[in-house]
């Protein structure tokens, strides 16, 4: 049988220690930080896209515009309605209102 | 008893977005890591910094981990590689503060005579000497293993282990039978 090492007990010396609760501590808030930064960039990203494609669409919506304007305002009350119906029936069989929104628009 | 998860079970679970796996890995982890680039830096306050950026960026790329049994290899890797960047960006402010934070340590970190006089004994080496030392005779790890890790051909690891040992020896005056 092989003595040990006899530089192992200075090694041993400087070891971190076997459980180090504030360390993982400190390692899980330095990523929940970064999963904030990181879904903060997302939504920053996808904002500037909306707008982009608003822009991008805008002589198509102001055709759309004008044209709505033609139709009479009972269309739109009826839409609205239905509209407003729908989320309401959708919530109450999820029990949530999550689904409503784009995943980077969640909170 | 709960018998422990495994690591993969453990990495694929933070793979999907599971913290507390995440928070799991970091426990067990650890004080391997922190360790390792406690006897590569010698500096504890800097290796405890450089463990955690080695966590988070292991977190960030959990998903190129190809095998996630060989967690803890990727781990060292990524933490070697944290200590070498280290090495070249601190070395001015090291030379800037030192003396502080030499008086820190005494003053803040009860140490035993032992690590004191292996941390000077270490800081004697170079740092492919420290990191192959690190691994092989502190970590237990085989010359195939650390030259993975570290990057570097098995000879040089072999040659990095036998002179840094003996220069270990000659430093801290041990009895050695093994050389």
């Amino acid at each position: 049988m092989s003595s040990p090492d006899p530089l192992k007990v200075f090694f041993e010396a400087g070891d971190a220690p076997a459980s180090d609760p504030a360390f993982r501590v400190s390692v899980m808030a330095v990523i929940a930080r970064q999963r904030m930064l990181r879904e903060w960039a997302e939504r920053f990203a996808m904002t500037m896209v909306l707008i982009a494609a608003l822009f991008l669409l805008k002589p198509v919506l102001d055709i759309l515009q004008t044209s709505f304007l033609e139709i009479p305002y009972e269309i739109y009350a009826a839409l609205a309605l239905v509209a407003i119906l729908a989320f309401a029936g959708q919530y109450y069989i999820s029990r949530s209102s999550r689904f409503l929104l784009p995943r980077f628009f969640q909170f | 008893m709960k018998s422990p998860m495994s690591d993969a079970a453990l990495v694929a679970a933070a793979r999907s977005g599971s913290d507390t796996a995440f928070a799991r890995l970091v426990d067990r982890y650890q004080q391997a890591v922190r360790s390792f680039l406690r006897q590569v830096c010698g500096h504890e306050a800097d290796a405890d910094d450089l463990a955690q950026e080695t966590f988070l960026a292991a977190w960030s790329s959990l998903g190129s981990l190809k095998d996630a049994q060989q967690i803890k290899s990727w781990l060292f890797g990524i933490a070697w590689r944290k200590a070498k960047g280290l090495g070249r960006s601190a070395s001015r402010a090291r030379a800037r503060d030192t003396a502080w934070s030499d008086l820190q340590d005494t003053q803040n970190e009860p140490k035993t005579e032992m690590n004191i006089a292996m941390k000077q004994a270490m800081s004697q080496l170079s740092s492919d000497q420290r990191a192959a030392i690190a691994l092989c005779l502190a970590g237990g790890w085989s010359h195939g293993d650390a030259a993975q890790v570290l990057d570097m051909p098995l000879g040089s690891v072999k040659s990095h282990v036998s002179r840094g040992r003996a220069k270990l020896v000659e430093i801290l005056g041990v009895d050695d039978e093994q050389s």
